[in-house]
């Protein structure tokens, strides 16, 4: 029997794993919205507070994180995970957000970030006064 | 039920392949976890071992639940999420998880040494192999 067809790519690649291969991955985002802010919540499991990376350009919020999965010494992936994922999603900016009070929390592999609404935008109401 | 074991399972890989791809692909459409549908875990082996990590990412750690049972070790856990009346949803692609697994293990665990963290979302189970089903090393006598 010939050596192409004896050799099998998936088993080799789990006998001798190559370099961490790295997979895309676009996290599942919430988007809600309440009288002063809006909030939006992304899974990211696995991701400490200096993986993940929130930045902002033009109108353009970009999240980003990098999580390699863990190497446990003496033991071997049955999967062949052997993977490190980039997380990215961009979300397009209302015109009606204050910026410079976006606050970004994350709590068990779940990012919140909230972004209050510019005072300027946000609902007044007007007294209506009696005409004499 | 799913059994674990270091054999290298063809299926295993192409069902790892087509969860990605949905799970990249139709966010939003699909959670990977209502209605049955199993979640994703890496199964790592070793010698001294055997070890499960999966994703649950904004769980209850009240409401998991880690147990072994002889050689069956079931993870259970949960997250419902509540928004206020008050709060509009413009987008929702995150849903409540409910997972209730099973899976046959190649070894019966040492309790003792059976440990279970649930760290940044990942919830990672560290079985041990009882001494005596650990390879032993025989040593070929060479008679001459």
């Amino acid at each position: 029997m010939s050596d192409s067809v004896t050799k099998n790519p998936t088993r080799e690649a789990v006998e001798n794993p190559p370099e961490r291969v790295v997979r895309k991955f676009r996290p599942r985002v919430d988007i809600l919205e309440t009288e002063a802010a809006y909030q939006l919540v992304a899974d990211v499991p696995g991701a400490s507070e200096d993986q993940v990376e929130l930045s902002i350009e033009k109108s353009i919020l970009t999240l980003s994180a990098t999580i390699a999965l863990p190497i446990f010494e003496g033991y071997e992936p049955a999967c062949n995970d052997n993977v490190v994922r980039t997380w990215t999603r961009n979300v397009r900016l209302r015109d009606d957000i204050d910026r410079e009070n976006i606050e970004a929390t994350l709590r068990d592999g779940v990012l919140r970030v909230t972004l209050p609404k510019a005072k300027t935008s946000l609902r007044t109401t007007v007294p209506v006064k009696r005409a004499e | 039920m799913v059994s674990v074991n270091s054999v290298w399972n063809p299926w295993r890989e192409l069902e790892a392949i087509r969860r990605d791809l949905a799970d990249a692909r139709f966010t939003g459409r699909r959670c990977g976890f209502e209605g049955g549908d199993a979640p994703l875990f890496n199964v790592y082996t070793g010698e001294a071992g055997v070890i499960l990590t999966t994703k649950l990412p904004g769980i209850d750690p009240e409401s998991l639940e880690v147990s072994v049972e002889k050689d069956v070790l079931t993870v259970r856990a949960k997250r419902e999420e509540t928004i206020a009346e008050d709060t509009r949803v413009l987008l929702r692609e995150r849903c409540d998880l409910r997972l209730d697994q099973q899976f046959r293990l190649p070894f019966v665990p040492v309790p003792e040494k059976t440990e279970a963290v649930y760290e940044h979302g990942v919830l990672t189970v560290r079985l041990t192999r009882p001494e005596v089903e650990k390879p032993q090393r025989i040593v070929v006598q060479v008679k001459s």
